[in-house]
């Protein structure tokens, strides 16, 4: 998977360039509008990553310029949060947009919505199996080593965001968006008090740990030998 | 071209005002003036006219008499040289008798051979308008004369001349009295005008202290320069405010941010094991959340109070929200041993995501400041104005002197003060932001000790 940054700051093109190619995509970063343009135009991405505030050329012209050529995916990434001005990135031809500050996890799984979005990748299957922790969607139901384990409503969704995003972090935001449905930043601590009681569940009683805290940044799912 | 200054402008219009008033009383007075001579004219001619004929019957009673001592008929024009006397023998009008006096009017006889009774009035080509009248007089030897008299009216049309002619002298003086007078009055009625730019000139964003001072004012100023006051008082108050924002933005971000570039200072001053760098970047970490919070918290209540922000407003059961937003907490509060209920229903419109987090806000107040095993109820009722959500919870409550500054930004009940306990202190700030947008309200009511409850008002016709 290869991805264009086109991001004129130094430090931030660095963490992000890092970021994703540890996350296993092929990066190429440009610092101005001009550049990038020209790369985003000769070569083919899976996605591109645009900031707004651009030397020589502006976002939103290399955003018009890109649409006019190539159907890439396309991200903005912008500290410009009015909804003037994502009504306008979006009505240009850009897939998302992304206010920063922002959390690199969700950066991230937006990236892998748009490229399964352009993509149609097969979906979820009903089993879902991580180590020797087993969760069917169908039957409603966790089986951990053998043993049946009971959960409640609201840890089946969370187990599940968890199992089906097994090896991403995902952050609080994340969470909470998608099992409680709250599309608000919140200060909530509702997930730890949840992957605590998770945790009590498929975790305490075995050795092998899979829910693992990051902290600062959330949580993921996997086994780590 | 309109002249540029409006006392000009208005004193040219009530001169010329003034002007056309004037000219309508001269024209009216002439036509009333000229009728009033007119009825004299005819009055006198016709007195003249009987005092005649008395004497033409006393003096004569032949026709022949007439011709051979005309001097009594003479004496009634001599020394009135605007009359003119025309006896005729009736059945010879063509040849006069006599004719004697106003030499301009006899000139014109020629025109009135006929005989007719009543008053006859001509317009010579020159000279002046000539009034007649005959009159048919039977004489003692039964012969008919007809005795004509004329009158010159040129005293009239003098007096009505000069009438003219003094009245039109005198009109570019009335015009430029009345003019001037009301170029006086409006230029000193709007002089209180001065004083409104003379304040304008002294505002600015740094000095907004100056204020009209209007106790002299006419009443109709005297609105405008409250209202502008009363702009002014606002202005100064919501500048006050932006003042005390930034400076509380910058306050609370520094000590973040201080939390922050010291940890890493001190963190990189010496060799340190991978375990502990990890920890320092955790620490980081959880900071900078802090501080992209307030932020964004910041952010979302400057652009809730912006009357631009297009918010997207449907219909809402409030209590889909209110449970939704209950199911954040129930595993907290449920280890606080707190429980919490929902009672009652009601339907309004309203941003949904907001009002969500408007009760979030103020439920997750609630659990913090709840004393364990208690209950925490969310009320919803609705009358025929509102959507009403009341959140009550039992506990320490709230002291009288922090009830009105608890809804402003970044405040804190000192007590309270640990950072852990009470998160970006922008709460309350963001339900009353919310409130605002919806124009509607939130109120609060507390027994210190015992209980708290806020409640939201969503006006039902937004």
């Amino acid at each position: 998977m290869r991805i264009l940054l086109i991001e004129d700051e130094v430090k931030t093109a660095d963490y992000m360039r890092q970021g994703l190619t540890e996350s296993g995509y092929v990066v190429d970063v440009s610092n101005n509008g001009v550049n990038g343009c020209h790369l985003a135009l000769t070569y083919n991405y899976d996605a591109i990553i645009l900031d707004i505030n651009l030397p020589e050329m502006e976002g939103w012209d290399v955003l018009k310029k890109i649409r006019e050529h190539k159907e890439a995916g396309i991200i903005i990434v912008s500290a410009r949060g009015r909804l003037e001005e994502k009504v306008r990135g979006l009505d240009l031809g850009a897939d998302d947009y992304i206010v920063k500050p922002f959390q690199f996890p969700e950066l991230l799984a937006r990236i892998k919505t748009l490229i399964r979005r352009t993509d149609s990748s097969p979906l979820s299957p009903d089993v879902l199996v991580v180590d020797d922790l087993q969760l069917d969607q169908g039957r409603h139901r966790a089986v951990r080593a053998g043993k049946r384990i009971d959960l409640t409503a609201k840890e089946f969704t969370l187990l599940h965001f968890l199992m089906r995003h097994a090896g991403e972090v995902l952050t609080r935001t994340q969470i909470v968006s998608t099992v409680w449905d709250i599309n608000f930043d919140c200060d909530t601590n509702v997930v730890e008090v949840a992957i605590r009681r998770l945790r009590a569940k498929i975790d305490d009683p075995f050795d092998r740990k899979l829910i693992h805290t990051l902290r600062g940044v959330g949580y993921v799912l996997e086994s780590r030998e | 071209m309109r002249p540029k200054r409006l006392s000009t402008r208005l004193g040219i219009a009530v001169g010329l005002m003034g002007v056309i008033v004037v000219l309508l009383i001269i024209a009216f007075t002439y036509f009333e003036i000229g009728r009033q001579l007119d009825i004299r004219a005819r009055g006198s001619l016709s007195e003249k006219l009987n005092q005649i004929e008395h004497g033409l019957l006393e003096s004569y009673s032949a026709k022949s008499e007439v011709i051979l001592t005309p001097h009594i008929l003479n004496d009634y024009v001599i020394g009135h040289d605007y009359l003119a006397l025309i006896v005729r023998d009736a059945e010879h009008p063509g040849a006069p008798i006599l004719s004697v006096g106003n030499e301009a009017a006899l000139k014109v006889f020629s025109d009135i051979a006929k005989y007719t009774s009543g008053y006859e009035e001509y317009f010579p080509p020159t000279g002046y308008a000539i009034l007649g009248m005959n009159k048919m007089i039977r004489l003692a030897d039964g012969n008919d004369i007809v005795v004509t008299l004329l009158l010159e009216r040129e005293s009239d049309a003098a007096l009505l001349k000069s009438y003219i002619k003094s009245t039109f002298l005198s009109l570019p003086l009335i015009l430029i009295l009345v003019g001037g007078c009301g170029w006086w009055l409006v230029r000193h009625g709007l002089s209180p005008l001065y004083k409104f730019s003379a304040i304008a000139a002294r505002i600015s964003a740094h000095d907004l202290d100056h204020r009209i001072d209007f106790t002299t004012f006419p009443e109709e100023l005297k609105n405008s320069a409250h209202a502008i006051n009363f702009m002014l008082e606002r202005l100064d108050r919501d500048i006050q405010k932006l003042l005390q924002f930034s400076d509380d933005l910058a306050h609370e971000l520094r000590s973040p941010l201080n939390n922050i570039l010291g940890k890493v200072q001190v963190t990189l001053s010496r060799a340190r094991t991978p375990e502990i760098y990890k920890q320092a970047l955790e620490s980081c970490a959880e900071e900078l959340d802090r501080i992209s919070q307030v932020i964004s918290q910041m952010l979302f209540i400057v652009s809730a109070n912006s009357p631009t922000l297009s918010s997207t407003l449907a219909s809402v059961n409030l209590r889909e929200e209110v449970v939704k937003v209950v199911d954040l907490f129930l595993d907290e509060a449920q280890e606080k041993n707190i429980s919490l209920e929902v009672v009652g229903d009601a339907h309004t419109k309203a941003d949904s995501l907001m009002m969500q987090r408007a009760i979030y806000n103020l439920l997750s107040n609630a659990i913090r400041h709840s004393s364990s095993r208690s209950i925490i109820s969310l009320e919803l009722s609705e009358n025929k104005d509102y959507a009403i959500i009341a959140v009550r919870n039992s506990g320490e409550g709230i002291a009288a002197e922090h009830m009105t500054r608890i809804f402003d930004r970044f405040y804190r009940v000192p007590s309270s003060r640990s950072r852990q306990l009470v998160g970006t202190g922008l709460g309350l700030s963001i339900v009353r932001a919310i409130m605002d947008l919806h124009e509607g309200m939130v109120t609060v009511a507390s027994i210190p000790g015992e209980s708290t409850v806020f409640t939201l008002f969503f006006p039902k016709d937004i």
